[in-house]
C-alpha cells in the first residue's frame, strides 16, 4: 500500500516531466502523509541534513574545477598530448576517458564525483574529436561508477564495518572487478567507436613533435600529480583534493596560461553553482526517499520475500542481484547498504558465499544503480555537465549497461575475481 | 529591481561558491603547512554549500535547468507543451509551498530550541533558513514563467526559451 | 502489534551494546505490559546522525533515541560539563556524577528544549590512538595532526595538549588515517574496534580522557501518553536495562582489547596522566563561561569524591 503510494505517483510525475528530485519529495510527502508514521516536517527537516555533507561538496568543486580548466586552457593541452599519443587509434580519446575514470575512481570514492571531475575535462574536448556527446556521456557516466569498486571507497568502509570484515582486505577485493569492468567498457568503446567511423587522425607525429606536446602542457599535466600526491602524501582528504584544484586551475588559467579572464570568472561559478543545486537537489530528495522506504520497512519486507522464496545458493545470488539492482535505482548507496547487509548477508553466507565477495557483489550491483533510471544520479551528472536531454543519455548508456551487467555475473559467480587478489597477500 | 530579478541567484551563488573554495583551501594550508588548523571552516562550507544548494534550486528553475524526463512531453504538440509546463510549475510550486510551509515551522522551533552549530556556534535555525528562502524565491520565480507561458497560450509573447 | 509502538533509533551499529540494550528493553516491555507497549529499533543512523536523532524526538518525528553526549552541548550547553577532560578518574566516581543530582539535574534541564532525558548508558571511555609512535606524554604528541569529534571544547583540550587537531567527518576517517591525512584521533575501545581503525592505527594510549555516557532520550509526548502503571514499568525495565548495558559495555572494550594483539597499548603512569590533566587548566575556564563557575566546581567536587 505505502509501497504503491511512494513508486505509482512517482513514476507518473516522472513521465509527464515534473523534476526528478520534486516528483521524489512529493512522493515522499505523500507517502509519510498516507502512513502518518512521521510528520511532513521531516521533508523540510531532511532537505538539510540529506545534504549536510562534507563529501558531497566535492560534486560543485570537481564541475567548477573542470571548468575552469576548459576555459583556462588546460583541457585543451592535455586533449592534444592524448591525440599526440593516441589519436591514430581509434576510440583513443575513449580510452583515455575510462583509464582516466579509473583514476579519478581510485581517488575520489564517489561515482558522482568521478562523473563531475572528468566529465567536465573530457566532455567539451571528446565533443570536438567527434565523439557524439551522448555517448561520451553514456561511456562517463559509466565508468564513473568505478568510483566505488576502485578503492578507496567510502561504501566499502561501510560495508566492511556493518559486515564484520577488514576494510583492507574489501579494498583489495575490488581492484580485479574495478579492473575487469574499466576494460570491458574500453572493449566496447573502442569496438563502437570504429562502428561510428570516428575520424582518427592520420597525422603522423615525430618524438620532437611529442615532447614539445608534453612540454606544453605540463602545468596541465601537473594537475592528476598533484591531486594523487596531496592525497596519497596525506596533505588532503579527496574531497579537500576537489577545492585545490579549483584553485591550481585558477592560477595556471589566470597567471600561467592566461587564457581565463576574470570577467569569465563570474559566469563560470553561476554556471558550476547551478550545476551542483540541480544535482544536490535530487541527491536531498532522493536520501527523504530512502529514508521513507526505511521507516516502511519497505526494502526489508523485500528482502525477507526473497530469501524465503529459494533456498537454492546460485538463485538466491540471482535473486539478491536483482532487488539490489532495483534498491539500488531508489535508493542511496551507503542507505542501502547500511540497511540491506545485516538482512541479505546472513542469507549468502549460509548457503556458502564469502562475505568480502558478497560485499564487492553488493557495491557493484549498488554502482550500476548509478547509471539505471529512472533514478541514476551518473546520469544526472553527466547530463547536466555535457548538457545532454536525460532520456538521450539513457538510450546511450543502455549498451554500456549491458556490459557492465555481463561483468557483474561474471563477478557474481566466479568469487576468485574477488577473492584472489587478497588471498594473493595472505589474507 | 532590475538587479533582483537579473542578478540575484548569480550574484548570491557565485559568492557562495567562491567562499567555499577559498575555506577550503585555507583548511588544507592551516592544517598542513601552518600546523595550526582551522576548526570552524570545514562547518562554515558545509552550511555555504546548503545555501548555494537551495539558492541554486531557484536559479535552476528561473534558467529552466531542473533534470527531469522530457521524452514523453515532446511528443505534444506545441500549445500542449505549453500547457504542460504550467501544469508542472503548479506541481513544483505545490512542493515549494510545503517546503516553506513546513520549513518555516521548524526553523522557527529550532531557534525556540536555541540549538546552535558545533564549531561556530550560530544558532543553526539559519541553516534551516536556507530552503525556506531557496524555495520562496522559487515560488517568484514560477509565478514568472506561469505569467510568460499563459501570455504565450492567448499569444501574447514570442515562443522563445531560455 | 502493541497499541504503543516506540519508535526507537540510534547512530551506532546493530551489534552495539545500546542496540542490545534497546531490544532487551522492547522484550521486557511487552512481555510485563501483556504486549501492549513495545519498541521498533532502527540502528545505523538509518533515520539520521546523532544530531539529527535529537532534533526528530524533539519535532515529535522520533519517540525514542540514544546519543553520545558530545552533540547535546549544541542542544543544551549545560552538557559541556561532562566534556572536561579528565573529570572522571574511575567508573565510580562516574556514577557518583551521573547517577546523582547533577546526573539528573542534567536531565531534567532537557524539558526546556524539549527533551525528555531518561537516563545514562554507557558509550565508553575515551582513549587516545595514533599511528605514529606510542605516545606517553603531551610532548609525544607535539603537532600530530588529530581527528577530533566536532565540539569545541575536544579541540580546544587537544589544542592544548598540543596536537593539531581538526574535526573531520567520521564517514571519512577510515581512510584519512589509512593515508596520513590525519595521524591520530580518539574515541572509546569497542569504537575503535567496530570501525576497523586497527587495521591503520597501530598504538592506543590508555588517557581514560573523557568518559563518554550514551544519553537515553526521549520525545515528551510519548511519556506522557503511557499510563500512570505503564510509566513505572517503563522505568523499573530502564533501570535494569543500565545495569544490564553497563555490563555489556565494559565486557565489549575488554574483549576489543583482547581481539587486537597487533594494537600497542600504553597504560600511563600516574604522573604521565597528570601532565596530560595539568594543561587542561585554560579549557576547564573554556567550560565555565559556558555553563557557569559554580556548576564546573561542583561537579568536579562531587567527581572527586570530595
Ligand atoms: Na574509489
Ligand atoms: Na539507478
Amino acid at each position: 500500500m505505502i509501497s504503491a503510494l511512494l513508486f505509482i505517483p512517482f513514476l507518473v510525475m516522472l513521465l509527464v516531466s515534473v523534476p526528478i528530485g520534486i516528483a521524489l519529495g512529493l512522493a515522499s510527502t505523500l507517502a509519510l502523509l498516507v502512513s502518518g508514521k512521521v510528520s511532513s516536517s521531516y521533508i523540510a527537516q531532511g532537505l538539510v541534513t540529506s545534504i549536510d555533507s562534507f563529501p558531497l561538496m566535492a560534486v560543485p568543486f570537481f564541475v567548477l574545477a573542470g571548468d575552469l580548466m576548459g576555459h583556462g586552457g588546460l583541457s585543451k593541452r592535455l586533449l592534444k598530448v592524448g591525440l599526440v599519443l593516441f589519436g591514430r587509434y581509434s576510440g583513443g580519446l575513449a580510452i583515455i576517458a575510462v583509464v582516466t575514470c579509473m583514476f579519478f575512481a581510485a581517488i575520489s570514492g564517489s561515482g558522482p564525483a568521478t562523473v563531475a571531475a572528468v566529465g567536465a575535462i573530457l566532455m567539451p574536448a571528446m565533443a570536438k574529436g567527434g565523439y557524439r556527446p551522448p555517448f561520451t556521456g553514456g561511456l562517463i557516466a559509466s565508468a564513473g561508477s568505478l568510483g566505488v569498486i576502485i578503492p578507496p571507497s567510502i561504501p566499502m568502509v561501510i560495508y566492511a564495518t556493518s559486515a564484520n570484515v577488514s576494510v583492507t582486505k574489501m579494498f583489495m577485493a575490488g581492484v580485479v572487478p574495478g579492473a575487469l569492468i574499466g576494460i570491458a567498457l574500453i572493449v566496447y568503446a573502442w569496438f563502437q567507436a570504429r562502428r561510428e567511423g570516428i575520424e582518427r587522425s592520420t597525422e603522423r607525429h615525430s618524438f620532437n613533435d611529442i615532447v614539445v606536446t608534453i612540454w606544453e602542457a605540463k602545468w596541465a599535466l601537473m594537475v592528476p600529480v598533484l591531486i594523487l600526491g596531496g592525497i596519497y602524501g596525506g596533505v588532503f582528504t579527496p574531497t579537500e583534493a576537489s577545492a585545490i584544484g579549483v584553485i591550481y586551475g585558477l592560477i595556471v588559467g589566470l597567471f600561467v596560461y592566461r587564457e581565463l579572464k576574470f570577467s569569465d570568472l563570474h559566469h563560470i561559478f553561476a554556471s558550476s553553482a547551478l550545476t551542483s543545486a540541480t544535482i544536490m537537489l535530487i541527491v536531498g530528495a532522493a536520501t527523504i526517499f530512502g529514508r521513507v522506504l526505511a521507516i516502511e520497512r519497505i526494502p526489508v519486507m523485500m528482502a525477507d520475500y526473497i530469501t524465503q522464496l529459494v533456498s537454492n545458493p546460485l538463485m538466491i545470488l540471482i535473486l539478491i542481484n536483482l532487488l539490489l539492482l532495483v534498491v539500488g535505482t531508489f535508493m542511496e548507496t551507503l542507505a542501502a547498504i547500511i540497511i540491506l547487509t545485516p538482512i541479505l548477508l546472513p542469507v549468502a553466507a549460509a548457503s556458502g558465499v564469502d562475505p568480502v565477495h558478497f560485499g564487492i557483489v553488493m557495491i557493484a550491483n549498488l554502482a550500476i544503480g548509478m547509471v539505471t533510471p529512472p533514478v541514476g544520479v551518473n546520469l544526472f551528472v553527466a547530463s547536466r555537465v555535457g548538457n545532454i536531454p536525460l532520456e538521450r543519455l539513457m538510450r546511450s548508456a543502455a549498451p554500456f549497461l549491458v556490459v557492465m551487467l555481463l561483468i557483474l555475473a561474471l563477478i557474481t559467480y566466479v568469487p576468485a575475481l574477488s577473492l584472489g587478489l587478497p588471498a594473493l597477500f595472505g589474507m | 529591481m532590475k538587479f533582483i530579478n537579473e542578478k540575484l541567484e548569480e550574484t548570491l551563488l557565485v559568492a557562495l561558491l567562491a567562499s567555499m573554495t577559498l575555506l577550503i583551501g585555507l583548511q588544507v594550508f592551516m592544517r598542513y603547512v601552518m600546523e595550526a588548523s582551522l576548526t570552524w571552516s570545514e562547518e562554515l562550507a558545509r552550511y555555504l554549500f546548503i545555501w548555494a544548494t537551495y539558492i541554486g534550486v531557484s536559479y535552476g528553475v528561473r534558467k529552466q535547468a531542473h533534470i527531469r524526463v522530457t521524452a514523453f512531453s515532446d511528443l505534444l504538440p506545441d500549445r500542449g507543451q505549453i500547457v504542460v509546463r504550467i501544469l508542472i510549475h503548479l506541481v513544483f510550486g505545490l512542493f515549494a509551498a510545503l517546503v516553506i510551509w513546513e520549513g518555516t515551522k521548524l526553523t522557527a522551533k529550532i531557534y525556540g530550541f536555541g540549538q546552535t552549530s558545533s564549531s561556530l556556534g550560530v544558532p543553526m535555525a539559519y541553516v534551516y533558513a536556507a530552503p525556506v528562502v531557496g524555495f520562496g524565491l522559487v515560488v517568484i520565480r514560477l509565478i514568472q514563467h506561469i505569467v510568460l507561458d499563459i501570455a504565450r497560450l492567448s499569444g501574447r509573447a514570442p515562443e522563445a526559451e531560455e | 502489534e502493541p497499541e504503543l509502538t516506540i519508535k526507537a533509533a540510534h547512530a551506532a551499529s546493530a551489534t552495539n551494546t545500546g542496540h542490545l540494550a534497546l531490544e532487551f528493553i522492547d522484550e521486557q516491555m511487552r512481555e510485563r505490559t501483556e504486549g501492549r507497549i513495545g519498541l521498533e529499533i532502527f540502528p545505523n543512523g538509518q533515520l539520521g546522525g546523532e544530531r539529527e536523532l535529537i532534533e526528530s524526538l524533539q519535532l515529535g518525528n522520533l519517540d525514542m533515541a540514544f546519543v553520545s553526549s558530545a552533540p547535546l552541548g549544541s542542544f543544551n550547553k549545560e552538557y559541556f560539563a561532562l566534556d572536561i577532560p579528565f573529570l572522571f578518574k574511575d567508573r565510580e566516581s562516574v556514577y557518583r556524577v551521573l547517577d546523582g543530582e547533577v546526573g539528573q539535574g542534567l536531565l531534567d534541564s532537557l524539558e526546556r528544549v524539549g527533551l525528555h532525558g531518561v537516563g545514562y548508558w554507557e558509550n565508553g571511555f575515551r582513549q587516545l590512538t595514533n599511528n605514529v609512535k606510542p605516545i606517553y606524554t603531551p610532548a609525544d604528541l607535539e603537532g600530530m595532526k588529530m581527528r577530533t569529534m566536532e565540539n569545541e571544547v575536544h579541540i580546544a583540550a587537544w589544542r592544548e595538549e598540543g596536537a593539531n587537531p581538526a574535526p573531520l567527518a567520521f564517514s571519512e576517517l577510515f581512510t584519512a588515517l589509512q593515508q596520513g591525512t590525519f595521524d591520530a584521533q580518539e574515541g572509546p575501545i569497542n569504537l575503535f574496534y567496530d570501525m576497523k581503525f586497527f587495521e591503520v592505527q597501530k598504538y592506543i594510549t590508555k588517557t581514560n580522557h573523557i568518559y563518554s555516557p550514551f544519553v537515553v532520550l526521549m520525545n515528551p509526548e510519548v511519556t506522557a501518553r503511557m499510563s500512570d502503571e505503564d510509566r513505572a514499568i517503563f522505568e523499573e525495565v530502564f533501570a535494569e536495562s543500565k545495569a544490564y548495558q553497563r555490563k555489556l559495555a565494559q565486557e565489549a572494550d575488554d574483549k576489543a582489547e583482547a581481539a587486537m594483539p597487533e594494537i600497542t597499548f600504553v597504560e600511563l603512569t600516574a604522573e604521565q596522566q597528570a601532565e596530560f590533566a595539568g594543561r587542561m587548566g585554560p579549557v576547564i575556564e573554556m567550560v565555565k563561561k559556558k555553563v557557569g563557575a559554580e556548576a564546573v566546581d561542583r561537579i568536579m567536587a562531587i567527581a572527586n569524591g570530595e
